[in-house]
């Protein structure tokens, strides 16, 4: 049988079935492909999921359109951040070829903004300009002032440590010490007179007759001499007891450290608050630094990556993609002009804006980019914004700006404190907001001007006292004034607040807690008194009575040599 | 001695070459959405290849690549897009018409192409040996 050739010769058929299935891929396909590419893109821009209904391709433009665009928020994926009801893009055919998207003209219409939500406290992956607050000086006072227990003496444990109980311990050692040396010494002379006597006494009889009076002398003279010995034992009992004695009596010169150990283990909030400025501005300032942070975190490094890792598909990993960049290649992506225009709905679902954006592109050292936004939104009660931004990175250098001014937006859930034992925070307020972030180079400044108006405080706390101290120092303040200033090498700004509001917390706090304080110090020193005093009185009374003892015991020994050399004395024969 | 015939085909040494190559190649490209996959699906419109050996190929390409392969072309197609030797050579490939939609910047991609060309003499000599144990009917 005659093989059959490599080449299909009567391949129409074939042909005609590949011609159906690309015009049908076209007609049918397509679309989809185009939606679930464009998902894709925007979701990686917006670090959460964005959903398109409906996109068309036209080839006749080219053109795409995109109906119903939801962007949900990347700090909670189960919410809708906005929406744009359309977008309709003309692109440009030389780019298309080359797998590159340059957008000629392009409008977005009928965008919905939802409520606002403050930011959660980290943002997306921890990045953020406003620096991370380490120290809670705030929130840790408030837990203490609300812990019944915080001014209770510490346990017994607590006082093995203070400089009179180590001083008493050395002064108790020093007296055992004493005693003991007291105690050999006696004995060693008790029994030296005990041989000595029974020593005299083995002699008596062997000693002749001319020789007895000599002998007399000697055992005078070694009684004597005994007996020296153990009034100098006396006298070192007594100079010795003396200083130790003088020892005990310094215990009372420690007392003053005592209460600072004790103080310093008691673990008190500082008095200064040195951060709380910072740890409240930081709060308020962050929803508005949230949209820097969008702008120097998410659209920089996304407009200018030049790799994107793509996500596995169907069991496969899928790579990544790289981008190059050269003269005459036009941009990975070019947006040249959109105009983004909504009209406000009777129900103030849709807002009403009106923006546009110019050359917004991967490669802002080849074109400089500018946005520019006015809207409001009558539902999510946001009135006036104002947006301008400019990314210009040509002739090798960084000059990007972003300036925001809001009239008016809503204040909702904003917490300076939430532990255990307290939520504090703003309910609801009205703000108005100034924002100007620049950009030169690696350094950045960033402006923040806040007014809050009708502010409602939030104060939830089980202590009674706390609530108190808290109602009453917020209670003047129903209009609020937030500045901030951030500079320095970007990402890591040094950042300076100014506002009443922590200003009056630090004051109001810095009075009871000083007030506690002094109460708490006062009892201390009370009890550290007692402490000496009966640490005082335990040493010298144990020292008295060893020393007297000891003096006894002394006493006695000497009587007992007196009345022996009186005998021998009586007993010595008449010159 | 004589090669016991254990099957029957009446494809050419050629026709089984292209069709494992092929085969291979549609296996190891992590996506179908790239310009020569659509071109290696048209030539077949023209070209006879017998499908079994095609399909077995691809079968057993693509279960390399998913359980085994996949990252080492990953690594390949990188080392090579990363090369600052190449780099003008990719930028001139991005800047023709038509030749990005290869998604030669894809690592995968490139790396799976790599592959499939560093393949060709195994196919051949699976497709000569092939030939030779199965007689023509």
């Amino acid at each position: 049988m005659k093989r059959p050739g490599l080449i299909r010769w009567n391949f129409f058929g074939y042909l005609l079935f590949a011609v159906l299935a690309l015009a049908a891929y076209t007609f049918l396909g397509l679309d989809g492909h185009v939606k679930s590419l464009m998902a894709q893109k925007l979701s990686a821009l917006n670090g959460a999921e964005v959903t398109i209904e409906k996109a068309i391709f036209r080839l006749n433009g080219p053109r795409i359109e995109l109906e119903k665009l939801v962007f949900k928020d990347p700090l909670r994926p189960e919410r809708i951040q906005f929406e744009i009801e359309k977008i309709q893009m003309d692109l440009e055919w030389p780019a298309l070829l080359r797998n590159r998207l340059v957008v000629k003209d392009s409008t977005a219409t009928s965008v919905h903004l939802n409520a606002i939500q403050p930011p959660l406290s980290v943002v997306g992956d921890g990045q953020t300009l406003v620096g991370s607050q380490t120290v809670h000086s705030l929130a840790f006072a408030s837990d203490f002032l609300s812990n019944p227990s915080r001014t209770q003496l510490p346990p017994d444990d607590a006082w093995s440590v203070v400089p009179s109980v180590q001083a008493k311990n050395g002064v108790t050692s020093e007296i055992s010490a004493a005693v003991e040396g007291w105690k050999k010494q006696l004995d060693s002379l008790v029994d030296e007179n005990k041989q000595q006597t029974e020593a005299i006494k083995g002699t008596e009889n062997q000693t002749a007759e001319k020789d007895a009076e000599a002998h007399v002398k000697i055992i005078i003279g070694q009684l004597e001499k005994s007996r020296l010995e153990l009034e100098q034992l006396e006298t070192q009992v007594k100079a010795d007891g003396n200083i130790l004695l003088n020892k005990i009596q310094t215990l009372a010169e420690l007392l003053p450290h005592d209460v600072t150990v004790i103080r310093q283990n008691v673990k008190l909030p500082s008095l200064e608050f040195k951060t709380i400025a910072a740890e409240l501005g930081a709060e308020q300032a962050r929803p508005a630094i949230g949209l820097v942070d969008d702008f120097y975190f998410r659209l920089l490094p996304w407009l200018e990556k030049k790799e994107q890792p793509l996500r596995p598909s169907y069991g496969r990993n899928q790579g990544t993609e790289f981008y190059f960049s050269g003269r005459l290649l036009p941009p990975r992506l070019w947006i040249k002009k959109l105009e983004i225009s909504s009209k406000e709905s009777p129900d103030g679902e849709t807002g009403d804006v009106s923006g546009h954006i110019a050359d917004l592109s991967s490669e802002p050292d080849q074109v400089a980019a500018h946005l520019s936004l006015q809207a409001n939104f009558k539902k999510a009660e946001v009135a006036n914004v104002q947006l301008e931004a400019q990314i210009d990175h040509r002739e090798g250098r960084v000059d990007d700006r972003l300036q925001l001014n809001i009239a008016s937006y809503p204040v909702r859930d904003l917490d300076f404190v939430k532990t255990p034992s307290l939520r504090m925070g703003i309910e609801q307020a009205t703000a108005s907001l100034n924002l100007e972030f620049l950009v030169q180079k690696d350094s950045g400044i960033i402006n923040l001007s806040s007014v809050l108006d009708k502010v409602i405080y939030r104060v939830e706390t089980n202590s009674e006292p706390l609530k108190k101290i808290f109602d009453e120092a917020l209670a003047p303040l129903t209009s609020l004034q937030m500045d901030a200033n951030a500079q320095g090498r970007l990402p890591n700004m040094h950042w300076t607040y100014s506002s009443p509001l922590s200003e009056r917390l630090r004051t109001v706090l810095q009075q009871v807690l000083s007030q506690e304080y002094a109460e708490f110090g006062a009892r201390i020193r009370d009890r550290a008194y007692q402490r000496v005093v009966e640490a005082k009185q335990t040493l010298e009374t144990n020292l008295v009575m060893e020393s007297d003892g000891i003096q006894q015991k002394i006493a006695s020994e000497k009587e007992a040599l007196k009345e022996l050399t009186s005998n021998y004395v009586k007993a010595q024969p008449k010159m | 001695m004589a090669i016991k015939p254990r099957y029957s085909s009446r494809s050419s040494f050629f026709q089984i070459f292209l069709a494992l190559l092929w085969g291979s190649w549609l296996g190891f490209s992590p996506t179908w959405l790239s310009l020569q996959v659509l071109i290696l699906l048209v030539a077949l419109i023209f070209l006879r290849l017998p499908w079994i050996w095609m399909m077995t190929s691809f079968v057993v390409s693509w279960a390399m690549g998913a359980f085994l392969l996949d990252p080492l072309m990953d690594q390949v197609g990188k080392l090579l897009l990363r090369q600052p030797a190449l780099d003008h050579f990719w930028t001139e490939m991005a800047k023709a018409p038509v030749l990005p939609w290869l998604h030669f910047n894809n690592s995968m991609v490139l790396g799976a192409f790599l592959l499939g060309v560093l393949t060709i003499p195994f196919w051949a000599y699976v497709a000569w040996n092939l030939r030779r144990r199965a007689p023509v009917n």
